[in-house]
C-alpha cells in the first residue's frame, strides 16, 4: 500500500475503535475469560478479564491523535511505516530471546528429571519456534 | 542519512503535524526524519519529495 494510500485509510472515518488484530487478541481474552469463569476456574477468569479490558482500552487510547509512537507500538496499532518498522524490529528481538529462552528449557528439561507433560511441551514448543522461524525465513527471502 | 525535509518545511511555513498529514504519516516520523534517526522508505521519500516539488535526491542526501 501506498503512503497516499495510508493517508487516505487514515482520514477515512474509523467506525470500529481498534485494529483487527486487537479486536481478535480481546475478544479471545474475554471468550476464554467467560470459559475460565463457567468451568470455575475464577483466577484465571479474572486474568485474562484483565488483560482483555486492558488491551482494549490500550487500542483505543492508541489511536488517539495526540497518542504517541510508542504507545502505538506497544498497543499494536500501527499509524504509518515507521511504527511498522519499530514493531518489526521489536518482535525480532522477541524472537531471538525466545529462542534462547526456547533451548534452556530444553536442556533444563533434558537435565532435570521433570513430569513427561512438561518435557514434551517444551520439546514442542522449541520445534515450533524452530520451524516457524523455518518458514518465515523461506517465506520472507523469496517475498523479498 | 541527512534531508532537508526541515529546512523545505519551514521554508513553506509548514508545521510538522501539517506536513505529516500531508504525506499520511505521524508527526514523530517527520521529527525522526527531520533528526536523522528514521530513513524513510523509497515510497514516502518520493512522496515527500513531489511535496515539496523537488526530487528525491535534492530532498536527501545519501553520501552524507
Amino acid at each position: 500500500m501506498s503512503t497516499h494510500d495510508d493517508a487516505a485509510a487514515e482520514s477515512a472515518p474509523r467506525r470500529w475503535p481498534m485494529s483487527r488484530t486487537n479486536t481478535v487478541l480481546v475478544g479471545v481474552c474475554a471468550a476464554g475469560a467467560l470459559v475460565c469463569f463457567v468451568l470455575g476456574q475464577t483466577v484465571a477468569a479474572v486474568a485474562l478479564l484483565i488483560g482483555a479490558i486492558g488491551g482494549g482500552l490500550g487500542a483505543v487510547f492508541a489511536r488517539r491523535g495526540s497518542s504517541g509512537d510508542l504507545e502505538r507500538v506497544n498497543a499494536l496499532e500501527y499509524a504509518d511505516e515507521r511504527d511498522r518498522v519499530a514493531a518489526t524490529k521489536g518482535l525480532a528481538a522477541v524472537g531471538v530471546v525466545a529462542m534462547v529462552l526456547g533451548t534452556v528449557q530444553l536442556i533444563v528439561h533434558a537435565v532435570v528429571d521433570t513430569d513427561p507433560v512438561s518435557r514434551w511441551t517444551a520439546i514442542a514448543f522449541y520445534f515450533a519456534l524452530v520451524i516457524s522461524w523455518f518458514v518465515a525465513n523461506w517465506y520472507f527471502v523469496r517475498r523479498g | 542519512m541527512q534531508s532537508r525535509v526541515k529546512e523545505l518545511r519551514t521554508e513553506r511555513g509548514l508545521s510538522q503535524q501539517a506536513l505529516a498529514t500531508a504525506v499520511g504519516v505521524s508527526r514523530q516520523t517527520i521529527n525522526a526524519i527531520e533528526t536523522g534517526r528514521y530513513d524513510p522508505s523509497l515510497t514516502l521519500a518520493v512522496h515527500l519529495a513531489r511535496h515539496f516539488g523537488s526530487t528525491v535526491e535534492e530532498v536527501f542526501d545519501v553520501d552524507a
